[in-house]
């Protein structure tokens, strides 16, 4: 279930700035607009509001400052969402604390996968906010969600062309300088609408050097450069038929990763589609989309920057991902129930390859993701019922079946070194859920949600060769007869609305079952110079994981707005030992004045200490908590019919050093840090 | 105007596509794929006699070798008795070297035997074989090279023995499990060599350059005759160090470290 759903309803009332002005930035968002209303009110429950909510709430004096942020700033600021940070780029997102393959992240409902092994490109790090039209999250397998997972996922929409805008050119244009790290972004969209056909491009370039820590301390090798495109054709073949084309192009270089012992020399992904729709207009079947795709990731790590000191052998790690699938699905209504149903195919491969030079000696060479090749068909049913006018129950069925192998003789080869007997795997996944929501007079609401979610072992889980954790400094390597990993999860919220104040409360809790941890191997000796041990992917009977969230919104007085955000999980495995990579308490307070024009707004993001860690097991260390404070101003002016926004903020403006839980080696964040932006949308 | 744009966005999305062609990845080429070549060839007074070795070069450990003996038609011999016998020639001295007697194999009308040439050619120090054929001897001269890694050693052992340990090497190594087996010898004197059976021996693959292992070796075992048969697992491509613990039956450590060197 998701966050807040019932508060979706009351979307005048509500925002959450940040992400929903992603949606009305630019003009060519109009139309936009108008539809993912429709969608909104078609399956509210497992949304998440401010993907869709804040259209009518535009506040000017963000805008389009939001779309130079990249896309880990702004996904770090959704509740339940923490990310894991190895360096100034690339955050990986973490759902509650699920991470990797337990969440399902996908591009406008394409599958990809990140090509390097040590988790540095997360697919978030190949799309940006100029890119988007909004990001829809789901923390339980239902809802949103197209694809079997046990803890939910991330669908960052993209947004396209849309035929018929008010004007034939439109765009922004836009610029913005931090002084820590010198950090630049430089951001364009433009957009040629017609009635029948329309295309529109978006770029951003990016570049940044060594940040600074609070008080004065440069964290080295932290830069990075990368730049982005996006281009989105639309031709309508009638009104109600329309064909598609969108492609992205994602290229970042020479990029640091100071809590990992490599940088990277490139990351490039290239992602494209070709989709029909049809929408008939007063009939049951309300839409019906079908789209084919194809990307490519092309990653290399790269330590030929590091002292030498840091590199006992040089090597070379490139990795490779290409996924090609497809997907049809279609929406319709019937009596009181609004139905979809879909079916998915994709196939991605992964190779991960390393050389490494000594001085004086032969090199070496091995892969270190033996070419795994996955095959994933899925069908996936969902209902909505509505009950009367305050109830709605929407049950929900997903069938994968998924199918990994070995494609090259090279890669069986070396996965002889561990295993004997067939490689490849077959699992039948299923996942079902039951959401309910109950409106109730003077503004009350519950929602529950109850689902069983279920996924096959990853690519790196059955068939890794000696990757290299970090975090607990072990070696992995895979295990292909790991069983697969399932959850029952539950969820319980409330929520109050009135005029001023909103407010909304939710519980969950996730039970697994074949939770998959890595377990101390004896006898095998590291692959990495320097490292505590082999781990190899073991199923543990089971693990619990619960907590919260909880969101206030308050008006106090007319242009004044008060918004805070707290989030906690908790979990632990059978042992009772403390899980990884979890989150423990954070909080986002917020304040926010606007008057005409202007706006500004100051806000503490605080997180708690974590102590519920087990070092021995997990290779955690306990963390400080933290709090930090930002300000930002901002103006628009109007030159003619074109606006333009300046934006300045001060984020850490008492330089605090301060890092978060789920930072990789606990290297410290940036310290204080003023940035300045400016655009013009046209 | 709608169409150019229309083609346009095809012809891009195309261009694109075309050129996301994934590298090959090619596998580390092999040493050598097996070809029986010719050494040399001498005559009796009945029969021709033809050595062949599995490469064209011979190298210092184990090498198979064959004996093709053929009558003066041409034909190929297979009741003659055929026996060799490897022979260094040193400016003050001579020695043999251990071999395998050879056998008539019906499959390639060969006898088939082994040498484990203990030394190198050098410049005064000339290997040859001695074939007896039916009681004639001849003999072949053969040059001996020495192998780039180090795939025999020869290491004076607890009991004062002198013990060679020698890989059989395989055609080519792969990544991953592979089948792996030694030869082990005592020096009995200059012309005395044998085989050794019955030995435990523990295996340590290394790779020196990063001082790791490999998992799930399989120690080799005594298979008769001379022979140890296991499996050894290379997890990369690159320099590799067996480390070889001989011990005999009744535990004693003959041999701490007979080390052999592989690269692939």
């Amino acid at each position: 279930m998701s966050v807040m759903p019932p508060v979706v309803h009351n979307k005048k009332h509500m925002r959450i700035p940040l992400y929903a002005l992603l949606l009305c930035s630019v003009p060519i968002m109009v139309h936009a607009q108008s539809e993912t209303d429709s969608v909104h009110h078609s399956y509210t429950l497992s949304t998440v509001n401010y993907t869709i909510l804040g259209q009518r709430h535009q506040k000017n004096y963000t805008r389009s400052r939001e779309l130079q942020q990249s896309t880990d700033r702004l996904l770090e600021r959704i509740p339940g969402v923490t990310m894991i940070r190895r360096g100034n780029f690339a955050m990986e997102p973490t759902l509650r604390g699920l991470s990797a393959a337990q969440i399902n992240m996908t591009i406008d409902g394409m599958q990809l996968f990140g090509a390097c092994t040590d988790r540095m490109d997360p697919i978030s790090s190949y799309v940006e906010p100029n890119n988007m039209e909004r990001i829809q999250l789901a923390f339980s397998p239902d809802g949103e969600q197209h694809n079997a997972s046990v803890g939910g996922g991330l669908d960052f929409r993209l947004r396209q062309a849309r035929t018929g805008a008010k004007t034939v050119w439109s765009g922004l244009v836009g610029a913005g300088y931090e002084t820590n790290a010198s950090a630049t972004q430089t951001i364009a969209a433009l957009q040629y609408s017609r009635s029948r056909f329309a295309i529109s491009a978006n770029g951003v370039w990016r570049r940044a050097g060594n940040y600074t820590a609070g008080k004065g301390q440069e964290i080295a090798f932290s830069q990075y450069n990368k730049w982005n495109l996006g281009l989105s054709a639309v031709y309508l073949l009638k009104p109600n038929q329309q064909l598609r084309a969108d492609y992205l192009q994602d290229e970042g270089y020479n990029i640091g990763y100071p809590a990992l012992t490599m940088d990277v020399s490139f990351a490039k992904a290239k992602i494209g589609s070709a989709s029909y729709i049809y929408t008939p207009a007063g009939r049951k079947l309300k839409s019906w989309e079908s789209k084919v795709y194809y990307n490519y990731i092309d990653h290399a790590m790269d330590d030929t920057k590091r002292p030498a000191w840091q590199v006992p052998i040089h090597m070379d790690m490139p990795g490779t991902s290409q996924t090609m699938g497809l997907y049809s699905r279609a929406k319709w209504y019937y009596t009181n129930h609004f139905l979809e149903g879909q079916f998915t195919a994709y196939s991605n491969r992964l190779h991960a390859e390393m050389t490494m030079y000594p001085k004086n000696a032969a090199e070496m060479f091995m892969l270190t993701l033996p070419d795994v090749q996955r095959t994933v068909y899925g069908i996936d049913l969902k209902d909505k019922i509505y009950l009367g006018r305050n109830w709605t129950l929407s049950p929900s069925l997903t069938v994968n079946y998924v199918q990994s192998s070995i494609y090259t003789v090279l890669g069986k080869e070396t996965l002889s070194s561990l295993f004997t007997g067939s490689l490849d795997r077959k699992n039948l996944i299923w996942n079902a859920g039951l959401n309910a929501e109950k409106h109730f007079n003077g503004g009350w609401a519950l929602f529950g949600q109850l689902s069983r979610g279920a996924r096959s072992a990853s690519a790196q889980e059955l068939y890794a060769f000696y990757l290299f954790n970090r975090m607990d400094n072990f070696d992995y390597i895979g295990n292909k007869d790991l069983k697969q990993e399932t959850s029952v999860n539950a969820s319980l919220g409330m929520s109050y609305h009135s005029q001023k104040l909103h407010i909304q409360p939710q519980l969950f809790v996730y039970r697994f079952s074949n939770y998959i941890v890595g377990q101390r191997k004896q006898g095998y000796s590291t692959m990495t110079i320097g490292a505590s041990g082999v781990k190899q992917y073991i199923n543990i009977p089971d693990a619990l994981l619960y907590g919260g969230e909880l969101y206030v919104t308050y008006r106090p007085w007319d242009k004044w707005y008060i918004q805070s955000t707290n989030s906690i999980s908790i979990g632990q495995d059978n042992a009772g030992n403390a899980l990884p990579l979890i989150p423990p308490f954070k909080s986002i307070n917020r304040i926010e004045y606007t008057p005409s024009k202007y706006g500004f707004y100051a806000e503490s993001i605080s997180q708690s200490r974590q102590d519920r860690v087990s070092t021995a097991v997990y290779g955690e260390r306990a963390s400080m908590g933290f709090t930090i404070f930002n300000v930002g101003a901002g103006r628009n002016f109007m030159i003619g019919k074109n606006t333009l926004n300046v934006h300045a903020a001060v984020y850490n403006i008492l330089d605090k050093q301060y890092y978060e839980h789920l930072d990789i080696l606990k290297l410290y964040r940036p310290g204080r840090n003023v940035a300045l932006n400016l655009s013009l949308t046209f | 105007m709608r169409k150019i744009f229309a083609l346009v966005c095809v012809a891009i999305a195309l261009c694109t596509y075309t050129s996301c062609t994934s590298k090959k990845n090619d596998p580390k080429p092999g040493i050598e794929t097996p070809a029986k070549s010719q050494l040399g060839t001498a005559n009796t007074t009945d029969h021709t006699i033809t050595l062949y070795a599995d490469t064209p070069l011979l190298f210092t450990g184990y090498n198979k070798l064959y004996v093709k003996v053929q009558d003066a038609t041409g034909a190929v011999s297979s009741t003659a008795n055929v026996s060799i016998h490897p022979l260094m020639e040193m400016s003050s001295m001579s020695h043999s070297a251990p071999y395998e007697q050879v056998s008539y194999d019906a499959a390639t009308g060969l006898y088939s035997g082994a040498a484990v040439f203990i030394m190198p050619t050098a410049d005064d120090d000339a290997w040859k074989m001695e074939v007896t054929v039916n009681g004639q001897k001849v003999a072949i001269p053969l040059t001996v090279g020495t192998f780039p890694t180090k795939v025999i050693s020869i290491s004076m052992g607890s009991d004062n023995a002198t013990y060679i340990v020698s890989l059989l090497r395989p055609a080519a190594w792969k990544v991953g499990m592979n089948d792996v087996a030694f030869t082990v010898h005592k020096i009995t004197d200059m012309m005395n060599f044998s085989a050794q059976d019955n030995l435990t021996i523990e295996m340590t693959p290394e790779m020196p350059s990063m001082g790791h292992g490999s998992p799930n070796n399989i120690n080799p075992v005594s298979s008769g005759n001379g022979h140890y048969k296991g499996k050894v697992n290379y997890t990369m491509t690159g320099d590799w160090r067996l480390h070889l613990k001989v011990s005999d039956a009744s535990g004693t450590v003959l041999l701490q470290d007979a080390f052999i060197d592989i690269l692939f």
